[in-house]
């Protein structure tokens, strides 16, 4: 049987990224929050997942895409009105002090928001994680050009989607 | 709005901080569902690594027959761990071995073997001699002759004179 993983050393390393990153694709706190634990009970379950990964925090990430598509599905069959009722699209930046800035990122977040799964994914890997395409593609488990291919899609779309408020800004 | 600026900006957004007190639940509940899971494959996983290991066993004695640089070295660890195992193994298979082997045959010649002749003789000897003594034996008496059919050639020399 395998040794025990140190939990606490992979939650202080990876779980605010893992947190931001769930947090973009579910748009929804509690999901995140219970995707989050459902992830680390199957890393204590399964302490064998990360004997041979090179990079863990690639790993983690592709798990938690896994989680949260499954998670998106089972809410598409369930709550087909779920979009309509939600209160608000959850903060996925820190608050800002300055008020034009806080706009900016309110209107980015509802933006992210529209944009399909699948892209808002690879943007924010590319992003926020700095991942090339090619770990962008293993991470979730698609071609390095189609990764390339919503990356330059989903940038399009929300630099449409601000450019008016962009300019008013400027 | 120039292509970069977007994109570079968007890279410099601070993204919102993990809840701290989600850690205690979330680290809690993950090490209770690994306890659980612990004790449910105890049994499971001693079996399971006793295969593992006998396949590993076979692998580094297949790696023998074609060493590698890499194997060579790494012929002896972990097996002398698994060695001593299986010496283990193999001991107490022989001991359990030579334990039964030891009573079975004997118990099995003494409970099968016959009373021999002489031995059968004397005590039919000694129950006459009883007999005479308390008065009450008797002589045997003629055992009666076996029936057997003559040929039909002096049956019917027999039918003639009766």
């Amino acid at each position: 049987m395998a040794a025990p993983l140190n939990l606490e050393r992979l939650y202080e390393k990876h779980a605010q990224a893992l947190f931001a990153f769930l947090l973009n694709l579910t748009r929804h706190d509690t999901d995140t929050r219970d995707l989050l634990q459902d992830l680390f009970i199957r890393l204590a379950r399964r302490p064998d997942l990360l004997d041979d990964v090179r990079d863990e925090r690639a790993f983690l990430l592709r798990m938690a895409h896994n989680l949260a598509l499954d998670l998106i599905r089972r809410r598409s069959t369930r709550e087909k009105n779920y979009e309509r009722f939600a209160a608000e699209v959850p903060a996925l930046f820190a608050p800002s002090l300055d008020a034009d800035e806080a706009v900016f990122r309110r209107r980015l977040q509802e933006a992210l928001a529209e944009l399909p799964t699948d892209q808002r994914a690879v943007l924010h890997l590319k992003l926020w994680e700095n991942l090339t395409f090619d770990a962008i593609a293993e991470a979730l488990g698609i071609p390095a050009n189609t990764a390339a291919s919503r990356y330059r899609y989903g940038l399009d779309k929300l630099r449409q989607k601000l450019r008016p408020l962009y300019e008013e800004i400027k | 709005m120039k292509a970069d600026d977007l994109e570079q900006r968007m890279r410099d957004l601070p993204l919102r901080q993990l809840p701290a007190e989600w850690k205690g639940p979330i680290l809690k509940a993950a090490r209770e569902a690994a306890l659980r899971t612990a004790g449910a494959t105890t049994v499971t996983s001693s079996v399971f690594g006793w295969c593992k290991m006998l396949s590993n066993l076979s692998a580094r004695l297949a790696a023998t027959r074609h060493p590698t640089p890499d194997t060579r070295p790494a012929l002896l660890w972990p097996c002398p761990r698994a060695w001593a195992g299986l010496a283990v193994v193999w001991a107490g298979i022989l001991a359990f071995q030579w334990v039964s082997a030891d009573t079975e045959p004997a118990v099995i010649a003494q409970d099968n073997a016959p009373p021999s002749p002489s031995l059968l003789q004397m005590v039919k000897e000694q129950r006459q001699r009883l007999a005479q003594l308390t008065g009450q034996w008797e002589a045997p008496a003629e055992p009666a002759r076996a029936y057997r059919p003559k040929p039909k050639s002096e049956r019917q020399l027999d039918w003639s004179f009766a």
